[in-house]
């Protein structure tokens, strides 16, 4: 009866084919889904010689699918940190009138400021403008350490939502791992599993480095790109204390897998390498806290330039002039104090505003006017220059700083500020060129990985039209064959 | 097999590039308006260092060269005084040539040596934008004290104190015709010169300061600014007025005259040599100043050049980057539009 075999295999057939048009709908329906590999249906000739469905595979790279993962961490941490320095680096942006709001041109503002008062040393008027630029300096160094803490705070909180989209992620690549290790087992159809769980990765790779083994039943381990060990079997936990006190001088707190650090610890094996946590904790620990010790030491340049010692030569120590802070006891020595920059202000002494004398920046007497060794103006006279112009000067000669802010340690105040400008800058620099390469990169293997794995439209459609045939004359086949019984029966009907 | 391409990826690249070069496109068009790098600190990096730097430098310029303006205008009112102090001092000794001859018209005499050291003293007192020019560093009130005001001037009260104690009668008296010239002459280089020294100088005549101004006038340099009423040459001048004035010459003998006239010339003439001195060293205060402005200015000129080669962009080629851009826009929008009609569908 090899004609009812063949009715057989027709019929078959049009399953078959119903079977691989709904793959292809799936296919065409997800074409622009991010992260969704074509499916194909795997065909063979079955026992009674008829095609049939095996399994559906998917598209897969595992070598761009690497590079991905890389790309995306790379892409993520370049990102965060070129943000951050972004913040930061708003204070050199100029404005219209060529003024911006880095500490240097306020240095400037001040000593444009003295060289008037040089010009007019009796006039109360300039001497108060002379403090107004003063307060201005110190203001700017209040808001810039405001701003750069802000930006190691706001990196804080970011790394405990981090942690939260880690753990989170974790918690669901469990469950999928498990459908995927029995679906497998079962032999089952897992691929929208396993583009589920490649969404989750990348994902993942985003908030940290990532690097993936896969074991016998497509069971998968995840480790950091330090090597530790972020999930096996069951998810490890991450943990992180955030602070909420964070400021100048005060360290944040590390992030751990399972009591392993894997933050923090620069050119620690376990330190991981990229991804948004590596790029916020780089951000809050290291290149924050580098601008910032360079602010303080702005500020401790300042109160020591516009100290004031003893004229009498009776040995009194020098003291805090125009420019002090809270609890200050004498002049700092050179090195950082966490936090000046925050702290710095105009000695009351001087500022009008809080019943001082303006006057006291020609004749001195700031840090103390009831001490007659502080004063320097000697003859009393109103158009006394000299201790204004030492002032000036002592804006651009060299004096001590602290080596470990990294810009030297000897160089002028001005000097020392106009390099840290050149420190921001040069920063932001090398962050946009870093960000500009690795999103070039994500864009890249994004690409090259929707190339190899992704949907194309039309070769969807040319097949659909292979089916169309193929059904059309599956189709025919059965009707050929009806029509053959339907010949076969009018010949033995009586 | 990476020869293939996806549906999505093909339309992704699209977007993906028209983005792109909408953005530098917006950053091109800043940089020919504004002709500066639309991102100036990621354009300059390191070299912030030296742009910061030249504008610190420019505005320190800025503000030295409007000070310099305010002692420039100063030291050139100290000239003109100085001029006016010698000119004047110049005439009195011209009316005394003919008195050192034998013939005196004493009454003109005293008449123009009392005018003329009014006018001294109002000289010395000139200030200039409320500063007064010759105080040195003391600005609170003019330097010297106007000399016949009621009650007398200390000045004035010394010199008639001191001419009483040496010839037991005050210089308005009619006594003073009994003077001899000896007697004059010994009153002249003791008491009378006395009251002339620096210590007296400062006790009876000038409030002013020894120290003169000093001023920062250039990024390097500070210098005096000023030179003060007490200054040996006005001292001289005024001892020569007051003899002359105050000491009763219509009254007196034709030696005791004589000497007192002698005197006068003899301190006038170093008067006059002194205010020379003083003005060629204003003179030079000048110049430096001046020429301090000049290489400020020059200075000023070479930085900003030098922060327009660091900031600015070509505007050629910043203007030719904008058309670039705009025709590949405009070429990446009708591309997108005609590989978006490509599909199989459409034929089917």
């Amino acid at each position: 009866m090899t004609l009812s075999i063949a009715g057989m295999i027709a019929g078959t057939s049009l399953g078959t084919i119903s079977q691989e048009i709904g793959i292809l709908s799936r296919n065409i329906s997800n074409a622009s889904t991010p992260g969704y590999s074509a499916r194909a249906a795997q065909t063979s000739t079955g026992s009674d010689g008829a095609a049939q469905v095996d399994s559906i595979t998917r598209a897969t790279n595992p070598a761009l699918f690497k590079s991905q993962l890389q790309a995306t961490s790379g892409g993520a941490q370049s990102s965060v940190i070129d943000d951050g320095l972004a913040q930061i680096a708003q204070l050199l942006n100029v404005d219209g009138n060529g003024a911006s709001s880095s500490p240097s041109s306020f240095i400037g503002k001040l000593s444009s400021a003295l060289q008037l008062y040089d010009a007019s040393p009796a006039n109360t008027t300039v001497a108060a403008g002379v403090v107004t630029a003063a307060k201005d300096l110190a203001g700017s160094l209040n808001n810039a350490t405001a701003l750069v803490q802000g930006v190691r705070q706001n990196a804080d909180q970011k790394i405990a939502t981090s942690v939260t989209n880690i753990n989170s992620i974790l918690s669901k690549f469990e469950e999928v791992n498990n459908q995927i290790v029995a679906g497998t087992g079962k032999n089952q159809d897992v691929t929208d599993l396993l583009d589920q769980r490649d969404s989750l990765l990348t994902q993942l790779s985003s908030e940290i480095g990532i690097t993936t083994v896969v074991r016998p039943n497509n069971d998968m381990m995840i480790f950091t790109d330090s090597g530790v060990t972020l999930f096996e079997t069951t998810p490890r936990s991450v943990t992180f204390q955030p602070n909420p006190a964070l400021s100048a001088g005060v360290a944040g707190n590390a992030v751990y897998v399972d009591g392993v650090q894997i933050t923090g610890q620069s050119g620690f094996a376990t330190t991981i390498h990229s991804g948004n946590l590596a790029g916020l904790t780089q951000l809050r620990d290291n290149i924050a806290p580098a601008y910032q010790s360079q602010l303080d030491e702005i500020a401790r340049g300042l109160v020591s330039a516009f100290s004031e010692s003893d004229q009498t030569g009776g040995g009194a120590p020098s003291l805090p002039g125009l420019f002090t802070y809270p609890g200050a006891t004498g002049v700092p020595g050179a090195s950082v104090i966490p936090g000046l920059a925050g702290q710095i202000q105009v000695n009351a002494n001087v500022d009008p505003n809080q019943g001082g004398d303006p006057t006291r920046l020609r004749d001195g007497g700031i840090s103390d006017p009831t001490n007659p060794a502080y004063n320097y103006n000697s003859s009393g006279g109103s158009l006394y220059t000299g201790r204004i112009e030492q002032l000036i000067a002592s804006l651009s000669s060299p004096q001590s700083f602290d080596p470990s802010a990294g810009l030297g340690a000897n160089v002028s105040l001005t000097g020392f500020a106009t390099l840290s400008d050149g420190w921001l800058a040069a920063q932001k620099q090398q962050a946009d060129s870093a960000n500009t390469y690795q999103q070039a990169m994500l864009s890249q293997s994004s690409t090259a990985l929707s190339n190899a794995v992704g949907v194309n439209l039309d070769s969807q459609m040319a097949k659909m039209l292979d089916l169309e045939n193929s059904y059309q004359a599956t189709a025919k086949l059965l009707a050929s064959v009806n029509s053959l019984y339907t010949t076969l029966f009018d010949a033995i009907r009586p | 097999m990476i020869s293939g391409i996806s549906t999505a990826s093909l339309s992704n690249t699209l977007t993906n590039s028209i983005v792109d070069l909408q953005k530098r496109l917006s950053v091109a068009q800043k940089e020919v308006t504004t002709g500066q790098y639309a991102d100036l600190v990621g354009a300059l990096g390191s070299q912030f260092t030296r742009s910061s730097t030249m504008h610190l430098s420019v505005s320190d310029i800025d503000a030295i060269t409007a000070s310099n303006n305010v002692v420039l205008s100063r030291l050139s009112v100290t000239q003109t005084s100085l001029q006016k102090l010698s000119s004047d001092a110049q005439d009195v000794l011209k009316a005394l040539v003919p008195a050192q001859g034998g013939v005196i018209n004493a009454s003109a005499i005293v008449q123009q040596a009392k005018t003329s050291l009014g006018n001294m003293i109002s000289t010395l007192n000139v200030s200039d934008g409320g500063v007064p020019v010759f105080g040195g560093v003391n600005g609170d009130k003019p330097p010297v004290a106007d000399y016949s005001s009621n009650p007398p001037s200390a000045a004035e009260t010394a010199l008639e104190g001191a001419f009483t104690s040496t010839f037991g009668f005050p210089p308005s008296d009619p006594r003073v015709s009994t003077i001899t010239g000896a007697q004059m002459s010994a009153f002249l280089s003791g008491p009378m010169a006395n009251l002339f020294s620096a210590a007296n100088w400062t006790a009876n005549w000038s409030s002013a300061s020894n120290q003169p101004l000093q001023n920062r006038i250039s990024v390097t340099q500070t210098s005096d600014t000023s030179v003060t009423a007490n200054d040996p040459a006005m001292q001289k001048l005024a001892a020569g007025y007051s003899m002359l004035a105050g000491l009763g010459l219509e009254n007196m003998g034709a030696d005791a005259a004589q000497a007192v006239i002698s005197t006068a010339t003899n301190y006038f003439s170093q008067a006059v040599s002194g205010l020379t001195d003083l003005q060629q060293k204003v003179g030079v205060m000048q110049s430096n100043v001046q020429s301090a402005q000049d290489n400020m200015a020059t200075t000023k000129d070479l930085l900003n050049t030098q922060i327009g080669t660091l900031e600015d962009v070509d505007p050629t080629e910043a203007s030719v980057t904008v058309n670039n851009l705009m025709t590949q826009i405009e070429t990446a929008y009708s591309l997108t539009a005609r590989i978006q009609q490509l599909s199989l569908a459409k034929y089917l």
